[in-house]
C-alpha cells in the first residue's frame, strides 16, 4: 500500500509539474483525481476488528449485573 | 430462558434456552438460533422446535437484547450492532463446547434478519473473529440478512467466508432489500437462494410457535425505524427448510 501512495504521490508531482505549463484546468483535474483516489484509500483501508475494539461491543449485561431482589420481604 | 451463557467478557451471563435432545448431546447436530432486530420472537422459537424434530438435534436459543435491557434495530448503527452479536456468537459456541459437550464439527449457526447478519460476519474472514471462532462451528445459515456495509465498525465487510454460508433472500423484502447486498457477499455463499416474491420474514409463526401458521397473511414491523412489510409464504418456508436439510445433511455426513 505504502509503495503505492508514493507511486502515485510520484505521479502527481510530476502531472502538477506538467500542469504548470498547461494551466489553470488541469490543476483542476488534478485536484478532482486526488480527492477521488483519497476516497479509494479510504475506503480500502477500514481497520480490522481488534480485541481493543471488544470493550466498546460489550455493553453490560443487565440480566446478572444487579443483584436479584426479593419480590417481597418475608 | 435463563442467564446462562457467560459473556465474552465474562462479566455477566446471557440470557438462553439451552434444548439439549432427550436422547443425549453427544453425536448429534447443535444449532445456535439468534435473532432480528426486535429481539427473541415466536418465529426463533418454531425454527427452533423445527430444527430439533426435523434433525434429532441440540438447540441453543441465544438473546443478546434482552439480556441488555432493550431491543434494537440494524438501522440504529450504534454498539448493539453486528460486532456485538459476534461476540455473543463466540460466547455461546465457547460455552456449548466446554460446558454443554456438543460437536463442534456438527455446530451451526443458524440467524434471521439482524441474525442472519451476525451468521454473514461471524464467517467473514476477519482475523480477529476467526482466531476466537476457530474449530467452533461448522457452517452458517443466514436468512433474509441485513447486508449494509460501509466500512464503519457499525456497518463493517462481510465475506469472503472462513466457512460454508448458506443464504436466503426474498426479491420483495423492503426491510433488509436484496438490493443492499454487494454481489460478492452473495457469490461468496456456499449457495444463495432467492425467492423473488418473498417479502422480509416469510417464515413468520404468525399464530406462535406452537400453532401451525397462517399462509398468505400479512402484517406490518411495529417500530420507528421501517415499517417493512411481513407476509407468511409457506412455500418459501418449506424451500428453504429442504435446503436447510440438505445442506446440514451433507456437511455432517462428511
Amino acid at each position: 500500500m505504502h509503495t503505492t501512495v508514493a507511486t502515485l504521490c510520484q505521479h502527481a508531482r510530476e502531472f502538477q509539474e506538467f500542469s504548470r505549463l498547461t494551466g489553470r484546468l488541469s490543476r483542476l483535474a488534478l485536484r478532482g483525481l486526488c480527492a477521488l483516489g483519497g476516497l479509494g484509500l479510504l475506503a480500502g483501508c477500514s481497520a480490522d476488528f481488534t480485541a481493543a475494539d471488544t470493550a466498546y461491543f460489550q455493553p453490560p449485561i443487565t440480566t446478572t449485573s444487579a443483584p436479584a431482589r426479593p419480590l417481597r420481604e418475608s | 430462558m435463563r442467564p446462562m451463557i457467560p459473556a465474552y467478557n465474562r462479566q455477566g451471563d446471557l440470557l438462553a434456552s439451552w434444548n439439549p435432545h432427550p436422547g443425549g448431546v453427544a453425536g448429534r447436530p447443535t444449532f445456535i438460533v439468534t435473532h432480528g432486530g426486535h429481539g427473541l420472537v415466536p418465529t426463533n422459537f418454531a425454527t427452533a422446535l423445527w430444527l430439533r424434530e426435523e434433525f434429532a438435534a441440540n438447540v441453543l436459543v441465544l438473546d443478546s437484547y434482552w439480556s441488555r435491557g432493550r431491543e434494537e434495530n440494524w438501522a440504529t448503527g450504534t454498539r448493539y450492532g453486528v460486532n456485538m452479536r459476534v461476540l455473543d456468537v463466540i460466547a455461546a459456541a465457547r460455552w456449548l463446547r466446554d460446558s454443554a459437550g456438543v460437536d463442534p464439527r456438527k455446530s451451526f449457526l443458524l440467524g434471521d434478519s439482524q441474525g442472519g447478519w451476525t451468521v454473514l460476519r461471524s464467517f467473514t474472514t476477519e482475523p480477529f473473529f476467526q482466531r476466537e471462532l476457530s474449530g467452533l462451528l461448522r457452517a452458517g445459515i443466514a436468512l433474509y440478512p441485513n447486508c449494509r456495509v460501509d466500512g464503519t465498525t457499525h456497518y463493517p465487510r462481510l465475506g469472503p467466508y472462513a466457512g460454508p454460508v448458506l443464504i436466503f433472500t426474498g426479491g420483495r423484502d423492503s426491510a433488509t432489500p436484496v438490493a443492499d447486498c454487494a454481489p460478492a457477499t452473495l457469490t461468496a455463499a456456499a449457495d444463495w437462494i432467492h425467492f423473488p416474491d418473498a417479502t422480509h420474514g416469510w417464515d413468520v409463526a404468525n399464530r406462535g410457535a406452537h400453532t401451525p401458521a397462517v399462509d398468505g397473511e400479512c402484517g406490518r414491523a411495529m417500530n420507528v425505524y421501517n415499517r417493512f412489510a411481513v407476509c407468511r409464504s409457506d412455500a418459501a418456508t418449506a424451500a428453504m427448510r429442504a435446503r436447510i436439510r440438505s445442506f446440514v445433511q451433507e456437511l455432517v455426513a462428511r
